[in-house]
C-alpha cells in the first residue's frame, strides 16, 4: 500500500517534471569532506560520468530538479545522455553508479563520514560542516 | 561462409563450482561491506526486409532472420546483471542474456561471470568468463539503450565470431593529465555456436588480446589486437550426407582502430578492422564512421559501413556497403524508441538465400524498429 503510494506520487513528480521546463534550481554547491583535498572540475565531472573511480560519487534521487540541474550544469547533457552512458559503464561490470543520497543532510552526512565521498546540494543548505569545493550557477 | 558472431556457451561446471568457491570463501573471511546489485537491459525490436530471397539477422548463431515477413527476434534481447561487492577491492560480476540462438530456442546463457579484484589502485585483474575486447563498443554491443544507434554495423561488429572467453584479463589504468589511459590484457580460451546454413562449433584457443584505450574529455581512441593462437571451425554436414567437416586449424590476427567524440550534442564514431590469418581465408578490412547530432530528446543518426573480404573463404566478392540513416527518441525515462532505414547489400549476415538471390546480388532494403530500456 505505502510503496504504491510512493510510486505514485514519484510518478506525479516525473510527469509534472516533464511537462514543466527545467527550472534553473538556484546554485548547486559540490562538496567534499572538510579534509579532503579538492578535485578539479574536470575530475568531478570524470567522476559523476564514470569515467573516474578516484571518488564515490552521491546523487539526489532520480527524477529531482536538483539532479537534472546538477547534470545540466556540469556536463550540458541531460538525464537520458547520462542513464546511457551510465548504461554502457554498468552493464560492462566496470563501475556502478552514483548512490543516492536522499537530500542535503543526507549528503553531508555521508561526505563527513567518508574521505572519498562526493555530492551536491543547493548552496544554501550548505555549512561549515563540508568543503565547498564547486559552485555551479 | 564466415565466422559472424556465435554465442559463447555454458560455461563448464567446473569453473562455476570454482567461481562459487571463491565467492563463498571471500564471503566467508568476513570481508566488509559486502552489496549486492541486480540490473538489466532489453530490446524489443521489429525487422523487415525488402526480399524474401535471404534472411537477414545479426550474429552468426542465428539461424534464422527478417525477409519480407516482419521479424521479432533479431535484435531482441534481455539481459540480467548481478554484481556482489565485497569491500572495496573485491567483485563479482555476473550477465545472464537471452536473445535468440537458432531457428526454435531462446535460450538465456551466461555472457559473462567473473571475479574482479583490485591489487591497487589502477591495477584490476578478472578471471572467469569476459568479454573479447576486440572492439570500441565490445563491452556493451548488447546494451541497446547505450548506443545512439538501433544496431552496431555489421561490417566490423558482425565479422568477428566470439563474443566471450574464458580466462584471466589484466586492466591498467592511470590518467596523465586530463587524460586517462586504459591498458587491457587478455588471455584464455573461448567457444562458440556458428549457423551458415550448417551448424558448427567454433572454438578458439590460446587467445591474446591487448588494447590501449585513451579517453580525453569528449573524446575516446582505443586500438586493440586480440591474436587466436588455434581458431577451428567444425560443421555438422549430415544434412548434405557428408558426416562431420573439421576446417582446418588457423591463426588468425585481429586489429581493430576506434575513435569516438560525444560532447552531448554531437556524436561520431569510426572504426576499422583488419584481420589477417595465416593462411588468409577469413582476410578482411573492414570499417564505419556513424554520425548524430542530438536535438533536445532526439537523436537522427547516418551510418556508413564498408567490408572489403580479401580471403577466398568468402560466399561473395567484391567491397560490400551498407548505408543506413536513423533516429533515436528517448522518450521516457529508461526507454528509447529507434527507427533505422539500411540500404545493405549480400554479406555476411544473409543466410538460407535462394540461388536467385546469390546470383543476383542485389542491394537489400531493411526497416528495423526498436524500443531499448534499461532497469
Amino acid at each position: 500500500m505505502i510503496r504504491f503510494h510512493a510510486r505514485f506520487k514519484a510518478a506525479c513528480a516525473a510527469v509534472l517534471m516533464l511537462a514543466t521546463s527545467a527550472a534553473s534550481a538556484g546554485p548547486i554547491a559540490v562538496v567534499v569532506h572538510k579534509d579532503a583535498p579538492a578535485p578539479t572540475q574536470a575530475e568531478i565531472a570524470d567522476v559523476y560520468l564514470g569515467k573516474s573511480q578516484a571518488l564515490k560519487p552521491l546523487d539526489a534521487p532520480e527524477g529531482s530538479p536538483l539532479r537534472a540541474d546538477f547534470y545540466r550544469k556540469l556536463t550540458g547533457r541531460d538525464a537520458a545522455q547520462i542513464k546511457s552512458m551510465w548504461s554502457r559503464i554498468v552493464f560492462t561490470g566496470k563501475g556502478s553508479p552514483p548512490k543516492e543520497a536522499a537530500d542535503a543532510a543526507a549528503v553531508k552526512a555521508a561526505v563527513a563520514a567518508d574521505a572519498k565521498a562526493i555530492g551536491y546540494l543547493d548552496k544554501a543548505a550548505a555549512d561549515s560542516s563540508v568543503k565547498v569545493v564547486l559552485t555551479l550557477d | 561462409m564466415i565466422e559472424p558472431m556465435p554465442t559463447s556457451p555454458r560455461l563448464p561446471r567446473r569453473s562455476i563450482a570454482w567461481l562459487a568457491v571463491a565467492l563463498l570463501g571471500t564471503h566467508g573471511a568476513g570481508a566488509q561491506a559486502q552489496e549486492f546489485h541486480t540490473s538489466g537491459f532489453g530490446t524489443v525490436s521489429a525487422v523487415r526486409t525488402d526480399n524474401d530471397g535471404a534472411q537477414y539477422r545479426i550474429r552468426a548463431d542465428q539461424a534464422r532472420g527478417a525477409d519480407k515477413t516482419v521479424d521479432y527476434g533479431v535484435d531482441s534481447n534481455l539481459g540480467l546483471q548481478a554484481t556482489a561487492t565485497f569491500g572495496d577491492r573485491v567483485s563479482a560480476v555476473g550477465q545472464l542474456l537471452t536473445a535468440r540462438k537458432n531457428s526454435a530456442n531462446i535460450r538465456p546463457r551466461i555472457e559473462w561471470l567473473y571475479l574482479q579484484g583490485r591489487l591497487a589502485d589502477g591495477v584490476d585483474l578478472r578471471a572467469g568468463r569476459l568479454v573479447m575486447p576486440v572492439f570500441l563498443l565490445s563491452d556493451s554491443r548488447n546494451v541497446g539503450y547505450a548506443a545512439h544507434w538501433l544496431r552496431s554495423p555489421l561490417e566490423v561488429y558482425g565479422i568477428y565470431s566470439l563474443s566471450s572467453f574464458d580466462g584471466v584479463q589484466g586492466v591498467l589504468q592511470h590518467r596523465f593529465g586530463e587524460t586517462s589511459v586504459t591498458a587491457q590484457l587478455s588471455a584464455g580460451r573461448s567457444e562458440g555456436k556458428l549457423y551458415t546454413g550448417l551448424t558448427g562449433d567454433i572454438t578458439g584457443r590460446r587467445i591474446r588480446g591487448l588494447s590501449l584505450t585513451a579517453e580525453r574529455g569528449d573524446w575516446t581512441l582505443r586500438v586493440g589486437q586480440t591474436v587466436i593462437g588455434d581458431l577451428q571451425m567444425v560443421f555438422d554436414a549430415t544434412p548434405l550426407g557428408l558426416g562431420t567437416i573439421a576446417l582446418p586449424t588457423v591463426r588468425d590476427k585481429f586489429t581493430s582502430y576506434g575513435l569516438q567524440y560525444d560532447d552531448g550534442t554531437r556524436v561520431v564514431l569510426a572504426e576499422y578492422a583488419v584481420r589477417r590469418q595465416d593462411t588468409g581465408g577469413a582476410d578482411s578490412n573492414s570499417g564505419y564512421v556513424s554520425a548524430g547530432w542530438r536535438f533536445g530528446k532526439v537523436l537522427p543518426y547516418a551510418t556508413y559501413g564498408n567490408l572489403n573480404p580479401k580471403g577466398n573463404q568468402f560466399t561473395f566478392s567484391g567491397i560490400r556497403t551498407t548505408k543506413a540513416v536513423g533516429a533515436r527518441w528517448d522518450v521516457a525515462r529508461n526507454i528509447a524508441l529507434k527507427a533505422q532505414f539500411e540500404n545493405t547489400e549480400r554479406h555476411l549476415q544473409f543466410i538460407n538465400e535462394t540461388p536467385s538471390f546469390t546470383a543476383s546480388d542485389k542491394r537489400v532494403n531493411v526497416t528495423s524498429l526498436s524500443l531499448d530500456f534499461v532497469f
